[in-house]
């Protein structure tokens, strides 16, 4: 009965469009995934991510409370966005952090809520922090996970890890 | 990395709908407590945590931050609530600090997830300084739906 890591996925030279967790195993009650990671968009300082769950985009639905520096506001939508990644103009060396959490992941009777949090670091007041209430609507058992950036790629030492819990 | 390692203490699944989940006989050999609650209540309404018994409304206090997904605001109190739950899937994940500690009040962190409804993080404090060894949590006015799974961990620090 613990937090058993699973996998860490580290991304090496050269980058990688997506952080993939596959064939997750069943055998836990919820998952963790922690990601430390940023983009390689030279244009922008933060870029959003996405997450599709077992190869699928669709079928989501999110509300989102987020700081920008200065004040709270809000975010909703219905597809597979989770908040913003730092990017390729952010301080150099920085990443965004991220936790994640799914209960009941491997349920096959239940909808799958999820919690996260995410925060892309760097010496800017262009910079948001990003709080999800998620929700993909569908009763599979959730067996692999994608990590992407649309028309960007992960930079060189991006990390995540998947956590079972039970 | 380093490893936080989260150990099960007891869990449940309602079989049927229920007003009040409580843990109970709460062991001190954990850094912190985490509760996990994934499921939704039968009406919308405000949780109430009663912490040892004390149902006493002036020993707590909070403030509350939501997104609703088209406003946000920020609310405080001196009451039983500790978030709330929705009548849709989402997720409310406890922590309470600290929680043996005999020499401080108590902090807890709440985040409540519905994506149908809303995103919010409260932060509570219990004006005591016992160890915490009970936890219940009341869907004030309804009842939490049957088939939402309470998980008590312990946290290793």
């Amino acid at each position: 009965m613990a937090q058993v890591l699973i996998s860490t996925v580290t991304v090496g030279a050269g980058g990688a469009a997506s952080i993939d967790f596959t064939s997750i195993p069943q055998t836990y009650t919820d998952l963790l995934i922690v990601l430390s990671g940023r983009c390689n968009d030279g244009a922008s300082v933060q870029d959003g991510v996405r997450m599709s769950i077992n190869g699928v985009t669709t079928n989501r639905s999110f509300k989102q409370l987020v700081g920008v520096g200065t004040a709270a506001t809000v975010n909703g939508g219905t597809d597979d966005y989770l908040g913003n990644v730092t990017g390729g103009t952010a301080t150099a060396n920085s990443h965004a952090s991220m936790n994640l959490y799914f209960p009941n992941y491997a349920s096959t009777t239940l909808n799958k809520p999820f919690s996260q949090e995410i925060v892309p670091e760097t010496n800017s007041s262009a910079i948001n922090m990003f709080v999800t209430a998620g929700l993909w609507s569908s009763t599979a058992a959730i067996t692999s996970l994608s990590f992407y950036i649309t028309g960007f790629s992960w930079v060189q030492y991006s990390t995540a890890s998947i956590y079972g819990i039970k | 990395m380093a490893q936080q390692a989260h150990v099960l203490i007891s869990s449940q699944t309602l079989a049927s709908a229920t007003a009040t989940v409580t843990f109970s006989s709460i062991t001190s050999g954990f850094r912190d407590l985490r509760l996990v609650v994934a499921g939704q209540s039968t009406a919308a309404a405000n949780v109430f945590v009663t912490l040892n018994g004390d149902s006493t409304a002036s020993n707590y206090a909070w403030i509350w931050m939501l997104s609703n997904g088209s406003t946000t605001s920020s609310t405080t109190g001196t009451d039983l609530v500790f978030g709330d739950v929705q009548p849709g899937p989402g997720t409310n994940i406890y922590d309470f600090l600290d929680y043996s500690a005999t020499d401080k009040h108590k902090s807890a962190l709440a985040r409540v997830s519905f994506a149908g409804y809303e995103a919010t993080v409260v932060s509570k404090r219990w004006a005591n300084t016992a160890a915490i060894t009970s936890i219940a949590l009341t869907a004030n006015g309804t009842t939490w739906a049957s088939g939402t799974t309470f998980y008590l961990y312990g946290v290793l620090g």
